[in-house]
């Protein structure tokens, strides 16, 4: 109701409507929108006449405004029952959140454990307490990152990271995609440097 | 009742006699395991191995110990122990 447009212009057309085309004003009437738009009208105006007051009208000739110009839905009022719907809506969106977050942490253990298969117990224990683990692979030594994006690193042979290496499998956890790249880098270390995009770093 | 032989292999158990494929997705992993005297079993491994090599996934046979980083694979290999499919990979 409080964003309903109600210029005097339409106030006195409405008035019109309703008084068969013979413009009348209401009687400030306060405690409502009704008598807070006619108290606005009579201090900005000229005229206070007496009209009649009904609330049903004032809501059906809103709800025929914004329907007729504005071509909007119709705004009505507010019940318990709406309320009560939009909070079980925004209830069943945070469960939803809670359930993709519960489901991606249970993936990302699954995938940890099948990545710790392959790793030394060094490279676990750095990628347990670090978040990432060292591996050399023919003359080059790589730091892989637990990520999904630059998280391959080649290193110098201070163990400087002197490179990123973006190239990733989507659509799984950092850790499925940490092995991935470990794999590929053991088996077919040139596959996986053809296909990464690279930045040097220094 | 029967019971099987089974190794530790890293920290997961694995049954003597059977293989598992491990195919990387969105939930972690998707396991099919096969016995290698089963023929339908086998044959049913080497159709997801077939289908997701359609796909264009890469597939490493593991050697289940740990440091030992496998090999690429591009045929089903009935005796392997573990066979992880991991989708192409792609450029960032």
């Amino acid at each position: 109701m409080a964003d309903y447009q109600c210029g005097n212009v339409i106030w006195a057309q409405w008035c019109g409507d309703q008084t068969g085309g013979v413009v009348t004003y209401c009687t400030p009437a306060t405690g409502d929108y009704w008598g807070y738009w006619n108290q606005g009208y009579a201090a900005s105006g000229s005229q206070t006449v007496t009209v009649k007051y009904e609330m049903g009208q004032w809501v059906e000739w809103n709800q025929m405004y914004v329907n007729s110009i504005q071509g909007q839905a119709v705004a009505h009022p507010v019940t318990p029952a709406d309320v009560q719907a939009q909070r079980a809506r925004q209830d069943a969106y945070q469960q939803q959140i809670r359930e993709n977050e519960e489901k991606k942490r249970i993936a990302e253990e699954k995938a940890e454990a099948l990545l710790m298969l392959y790793l030394t117990d060094e490279q676990k224990k750095s990628y347990k307490e670090h978040g990432h683990f060292e591996t050399q692979v023919n003359d080059r030594r790589y730091r892989l990152r637990k990520g999904s994006h630059g998280n391959v690193r080649e290193l110098d042979k201070t163990g400087k990271e002197v490179a990123s290496l973006c190239v990733n499998v989507q659509g799984v956890p950092y850790s499925d995609n940490v092995l991935a790249q470990f794999l590929a880098l053991h088996t077919d270390e040139d596959y996986l440097r053809r296909t990464a995009n690279h930045t040097r770093l220094c | 009742m029967a019971t099987m032989d089974t190794t530790v292999i890293g920290n997961q158990e694995a049954t003597v006699g059977k293989g598992t494929l491990h195919v990387l997705d969105s939930t972690g992993d998707t396991k099919l395991m096969w016995d290698r005297n089963n023929e339908d079993e086998v044959q049913a491994a080497r159709k997801m191995f077939d289908d997701l090599k359609g796909k264009h996934y890469i597939a490493y046979k593991a050697e289940g110990k740990e440091g030992k980083k496998g090999e690429v694979i591009n045929r089903f290999d009935p005796d392997a122990e573990r066979i992880i499919l991991a989708p192409r990979m792609v450029g960032g």
